[in-house]
């Protein structure tokens, strides 16, 4: 079976092999700039073939754009729902542009630090990632490929408002920024409400992992800005900032209380998500983020290898249902993918040595 | 893979999700976009600006005494606007100019741009403009036969093409 997304799925990428951060509470950092041209209809108010047309201009923009040398430019319609369900799972698409009309696509860098969707919501969704906190590389990255395609594209823009997009909540910047944290200590310890809470009121938003309308599993959560127009990108970026450093020691309190005070159970988790994940035959998707989510915190408590950290990073992208099925390289039922689940990560585990309990600190 | 998740008040497709956690537990809601604005856990959220948005062009067409905006490009309209949150291309926003302040003051904490300006789409759009203005120029001094005039005018919009030409 050749998939015209195999060369993607095959090689090293930005969220599945580079990480190293020295903040492992943080997985990754992404930005996106809402862009549509002007004196073109919006695609939810354009036909297939306006939006056809819109696809070709902008893909031709996009594949000489800064940072996109060998890309790869994908049409929704060309694509089987795995493999469209494959580069959500990636980060690199939103559902909304999988389940969208005819024209959506996206490009695609070589190491998938950047995808410019075409035809979602607007004309063109830039966005630019990286493993690790990095909001001003991201930012620099994001804002030359954004310079180089306004070179030869005309974006509708007024001085008054800024870039004008479908939806006036992103009008202005038209700047989503948004980094990806790892927060079991907050969860474990029932305070994640009131950091929702906290965080809600000053204009930023916390989501699900896989963005909108996913649930909350494995503990990892979205942070981002919801307001994009009477601020600069460099306020917005900012304050998001040093929001994310509260979120970071609140969070490393609650991992510190819970090492004091908990001790044996916290300690119990993480042997248990070590035993399951490197013996288990049947595993869903599920369970294999909360148990993956626990190994990440026993690495970050010093209990594994360092690179432990990297491998369940790639895992929780890889352990997911569209994954699972990629690798069967068949239609396979959802017990069939448990199994297939079990026996991947089985492989991975049993070369990872048993948690080492005396490191984790007290 | 999973079918499309249903408003659990209407049964309607739903386009809202909201994931709430009280005391460790998780608590998912599925709903609609018109249903959001009576539902008791999407209160608790300050976070979805749609149904503000919704309550900001509700607002504003009261405000405005059934006052009616239209877009004379795409033919958006308010009751277009109240029920999808999206406007249909970027004239909208001209069109539906009397209502910014309130629709926006609701989901923005500004009213003015305070970000990058594309500078090369701003420089050409300043070009094209004198370009139109020189030419209107140079046909009325045609016209007129003030021919020392329409040199000027001419010559002004070769430098500006060379310009364009060069600078591209």
């Amino acid at each position: 079976m050749e998939l015209k997304i195999d060369s993607l799925i095959r090689s090293d990428s930005e969220l599945t092999h580079l990480h190293s951060s020295s903040i492992p509470i943080i997985l990754s950092t992404r930005i996106r700039l809402a862009r549509n041209l002007s004196n073109r209809s919006f695609p939810n108010h354009s036909d297939a073939s306006q939006r056809s047309e819109v696809f070709e201009i902008c893909a031709k923009a996009v594949g000489q754009g800064k940072g996109m040398d060998s890309s790869v430019a994908l049409r929704m319609e060309d694509l089987s729902e795995m493999e469209r369900n494959i580069l959500v799972e990636r980060h690199l698409v939103s559902r909304e542009l999988i389940e969208g009309h005819e024209g959506a696509g996206v490009i695609i860098n070589k190491d998938q630090s950047c995808a410019v969707m075409i035809n979602e919501e607007d004309h063109l969704r830039v966005q630019s990632m990286l493993a690790g906190f990095h909001l001003d590389k991201v930012w620099a990255t994001i804002d030359a490929l954004d310079n180089s395609l306004e070179e030869h594209l005309d974006f509708a823009y007024s001085d008054h408002l800024g870039f004008l997009t479908a939806c006036p909540s992103n009008v202005g910047t038209g700047l989503r920024a948004s980094v990806m944290m790892h927060l079991p200590g907050l969860v474990m310890t029932k305070n994640m409400e009131k950091v929702i809470r906290a965080v809600n009121q000053i204009g930023l938003v916390v989501r699900g992992w896989l963005g909108e309308g996913s649930d909350a599993s494995g503990s990892i959560f979205q942070i981002s800005n919801q307001q994009t127009l009477g601020e600069s990108e460099e306020a917005i970026l900012k304050r998001l900032a040093n929001v994310l450093k509260t979120v970071r020691v609140q969070e490393e309190n609650a991992r510190m209380r819970l090492l004091q005070t908990d001790r044996n159970r916290i300690l119990d988790r993480i042997g248990r998500a070590y035993g399951i994940l490197r013996n288990g035959h049947l595993l869903s998707s599920g369970e294999g983020m909360s148990l993956l989510s626990l190994i990440r915190l026993g690495a970050d408590f010093g209990m594994f290898p360092k690179d432990t950290r990297c491998l369940v990073d790639r895992l929780f992208i890889e352990a997911q249902p569209a994954h699972v099925q990629y690798l069967a390289e068949s239609e396979i039922e959802s017990s069939a993918r448990d199994a297939l689940r079990a026996s991947s990560v089985r492989d991975y585990f049993a070369t990872i040595a048993e948690p080492d309990y005396e490191a984790a600190p007290s | 893979m999973a079918k499309p998740k249903q408003c659990i008040h209407c049964g309607k497709p739903a386009t809202i999700h909201l994931t709430q956690i009280v005391d460790g537990e998780i608590r998912k809601v599925d709903l609609c976009e018109s249903c959001q604005v009576n539902d008791s856990m999407a209160a608790d959220f300050e976070i979805e600006p749609f149904a503000k948005l919704a309550e900001g062009v509700a607002a504003a067409v009261q405000e405005h005494g059934g006052e009616v905006h239209a877009c004379p490009k795409c033919g958006c309209d308010d009751s277009q606007l109240q029920q999808t949150g999206r406007f249909g291309c970027p004239d909208c926003y001209e069109a539906f100019e009397p209502i910014l302040p309130e629709l926006l003051g609701k989901i923005q904490p500004g009213l003015s741009h305070e970000g990058k300006v594309p500078a090369h789409g701003v420089q050409r759009q300043r070009v094209e403009k004198k370009q139109m203005e020189l030419r209107k120029k140079l046909e009325a001094a045609v016209r007129e036969e003030r021919f020392e005039d329409a040199a000027v005018y001419r010559d002004e919009l070769r430098t500006l093409e060379t310009e364009v030409t060069d600078g591209a």
